[in-house]
C-alpha cells in the first residue's frame, strides 16, 4: 500500500480501505468496542491532519496502524492504569520456547477457523498485537517495528514466541490434529 | 548456510518473504538438498495458512463507517478549497461531534459554552442597557425638573403632607409610592419643604414627580420602579447601604440611587461636591441658607445657578 505522487486525493481515496483493519485492531487493544470505534475515529482525525507531511513512499496503512497504537498507549498512560491490557515488555515465554521445537502437528479446516481465533484471542496481549499485525494484516517486520517502536530483531523474536505460543494452545486444545491434515494443505 | 539449524532459524523470515538477496538463495538451496526441511518448511507454511485464514471478518460498524466516511469526505472538500487551517479545525469540529463517545460531552460542552457566551452577551448588554436607562432617567429627571420652573408642569397634587402626597400616588403610579426618609441631624426639621406632585412619563411607565421648595429654589424628585431602571453612573458616594451616584446634567446636579425597589432621581441647581450632596437636605436648619456654606466651596466652573 504504497503512496502515490499525488497527495490529497490518493489519501482520501484509499483511507476507508483500512477501516476494518484498524477497527480490528483497535479491538485487539481495546478489548472494548466503544473504545475502538472512538479510537479508529480519532486515528483518522489524527490522520487527516497529518497526511499531507508524509513521504510518497509511506506506507499508508502502517502509518495509520502507528497512530492507532500511539494512541491507545498514550490514552493508557494518560489513564495512568496498570496497563493490564497490554504488557509490551512480555517478551520471554519459556512455554513458547519449549513449544518452537520440533515439527507440529496441526489441522485446520472449517470448523479450526474459530479455534484459531480463540487461540489467537487467548494470547498474551503482546503476542496477540503481534500476530494481528503479521497474519491478520500482513504487515511487514519493518513496518510492525516502526508501529511497535520496536528493533527489527525484537519483531522477529516476539513473532516467533508469539506463533509458538498459539502453536501450544491449539495442540493443548486438540491433541489429536494430525500432520496429515496439515501437509494436505491446511487450508479452509 | 550452515544447515539445517541455520534454516530453523530463518524458516519464519524464509516464509514471511523477509529474507532477501543471498540470504534467500542460501536457503532456497539448503532446501533443494535437504527433505527434513522442506518438511518443516511446508508444515509451518501450512500452519501460517491456516492462522491468516481465520483472520476475523468482523467489519466495522456502520455508524463508525458513516462517521469516518463524512469526516474524509470534509477534509477532502475542504482542502480541496486550500483552507488548510480552517480545513484542519472543521476536520476535529466534525470529530468532535461525531464521536459516538464523545457526543454527550460535546453537547454538553456546547451547551456550557453557548450558556457562558449568552451570560456574557447579557452581561455586557445588560450593563450597556442599564446605563442608557440610567442615563434617560436622570435627563427625564432634568426635564421634569425645568419644566417645573418654568411653569410647564403643573403639580397635580399639592400638600405638604408626606401621608397625603403618598395615598395620592397609591393608584397613580404602578409602584410603591415611597418618599425618601428624612435623615436629619439630631432631630432638627428638613431644611425643605414638599409642595406637592405629579405622574409624568418614564419611558412607557408612569412615573412619581415630587416637588420641593428649600429656601426659594426648587428641587424635584423622580421616582420610578427599579425594576427597570438602576441607578448608575457619576460620582459615586456611598451612604448607609446606598450607593448615589451623583452627575452634572445641563448644569444642574442630579443625584440617582436605588432602594426598595424603587429608583430616585434628585434634581437641583446646588453645585457641590458629590460627597456632600445630601448634606444640602440633612444638614440644615430651618430659616438657615444651608447651600451657603457650598457657595465658597465650588469651583468657579460649577458655580451654583440661581443662588
Amino acid at each position: 500500500v504504497k503512496r502515490s505522487q499525488e497527495k490529497g486525493p490518493s489519501f482520501h481515496q484509499t483511507a476507508l480501505d483500512y477501516l476494518d483493519a484498524l477497527y480490528g485492531y483497535a479491538m485487539v487493544l481495546t478489548r472494548d468496542r466503544q473504545d475502538a470505534e472512538d479510537l479508529v475515529q480519532e486515528t483518522y482525525l489524527r490522520a487527516l491532519g497529518a497526511y499531507e507531511r508524509l513521504r510518497p513512499d509511506s506506507n499508508i496503512k502502517g502509518w495509520m496502524f502507528a497512530i492507532l497504537r500511539n494512541l491507545y498507549l498514550n490514552e493508557i498512560r494518560s489513564k495512568r492504569s496498570s496497563v493490564q491490557a497490554v504488557d509490551f515488555e512480555d517478551d520471554t515465554d519459556p512455554v513458547c520456547e519449549s513449544s518452537m521445537e520440533g515439527p507440529y502437528d496441526f489441522c485446520v479446516d472449517r470448523s479450526k477457523r474459530e479455534d484459531i481465533r480463540q487461540a489467537v484471542e487467548s494470547l498474551p496481549p503482546p503476542y496477540r498485537e503481534i500476530i494481528i499485525l503479521r497474519e491478520f494484516e500482513e504487515l511487514s517486520y519493518e513496518e510492525i517495528a516502526r508501529i511497535l517502536e520496536c528493533p527489527l530483531g525484537t519483531v522477529m523474536s516476539r513473532l516467533a514466541r508469539a506463533r509458538g505460543k498459539l502453536k501450544l494452545t491449539l495442540r493443548q486444545w486438540d491433541p489429536a490434529v494430525s500432520r496429515t491434515s496439515l501437509r494436505q494443505g491446511g487450508q479452509a | 548456510m550452515k544447515g539445517c539449524e541455520e534454516c530453523q532459524k530463518r524458516m519464519d523470515a524464509f516464509l514471511d518473504e523477509e529474507l532477501r538477496g543471498p540470504a534467500e538463495q542460501a536457503f532456497q538451496s539448503h532446501l533443494a538438498e535437504c527433505e527434513s526441511c522442506t518438511a518443516r518448511v511446508n508444515e509451518q507454511r501450512a500452519f501460517f495458512q491456516a492462522v491468516r485464514a481465520s483472520r476475523p471478518s468482523e467489519s466495522a460498524p456502520a455508524a463508525l463507517r458513516e462517521r469516518v466516511r463524512v469526516l474524509v469526505e470534509r477534509d477532502a472538500q475542504a482542502k480541496a478549497v486550500g483552507s488548510g487551517f480552517w480545513a484542519g479545525f472543521g476536520v476535529r469540529w466534525m470529530q468532535g461531534l461525531l464521536s459516538s463517545r464523545a457526543v454527550l460531552a460535546t453537547t454538553l460542552s456546547v451547551t456550557v459554552i453557548a450558556v457562558a457566551v449568552i451570560a456574557v452577551t447579557w452581561m455586557v448588554w445588560s450593563a450597556s442597557h442599564r446605563s442608557r436607562q440610567a442615563e434617560e432617567f436622570r435627563e427625564l429627571a432634568v426635564q421634569a425638573h425645568k419644566e417645573q420652573l418654568a411653569g410647564e408642569l403643573p403639580l397635580q397634587v399639592k400638600t405638604e403632607s408626606t401621608t397625603a402626597l403618598t395615598q395620592w400616588f397609591t393608584t397613580k403610579v404602578p409602584f410603591s409610592f415611597r418618599l425618601p426618609e428624612y435623615q436629619g441631624i439630631s432631630g432638627k426639621p428638613p431644611s425643605y419643604r414638599l409642595m406637592g406632585g405629579r405622574v409624568i412619563r418614564a419611558r412607557t411607565l408612569p412615573a412619581a414627580y415630587v416637588a420641593y421648595e428649600m429656601h426659594n429654589d426648587m428641587i424635584s424628585l423622580v421616582m420610578t420602579t427599579g425594576k427597570d431602571t438602576v441607578a448608575s453612573g457619576g460620582e459615586v458616594v456611598h451612604s448607609g447601604g446606598v450607593s448615589f451616584h451623583s452627575e452634572r446634567v445641563n448644569g444642574l446636579q442630579v443625584v440617582t440611587w436605588t432602594v426598595h425597589d424603587l429608583t430616585y432621581a434628585l434634581v437641583s441647581d446646588v453645585t457641590v461636591p458629590a460627597g456632600e450632596s445630601c448634606i444640602v437636605c440633612h444638614s440644615g436648619n430651618k430659616g438657615r441658607d444651608p447651600l451657603r456654606e457650598f457657595r465658597n466651596r465650588a469651583p468657579k466652573s460649577d458655580s451654583l445657578r440661581g443662588l
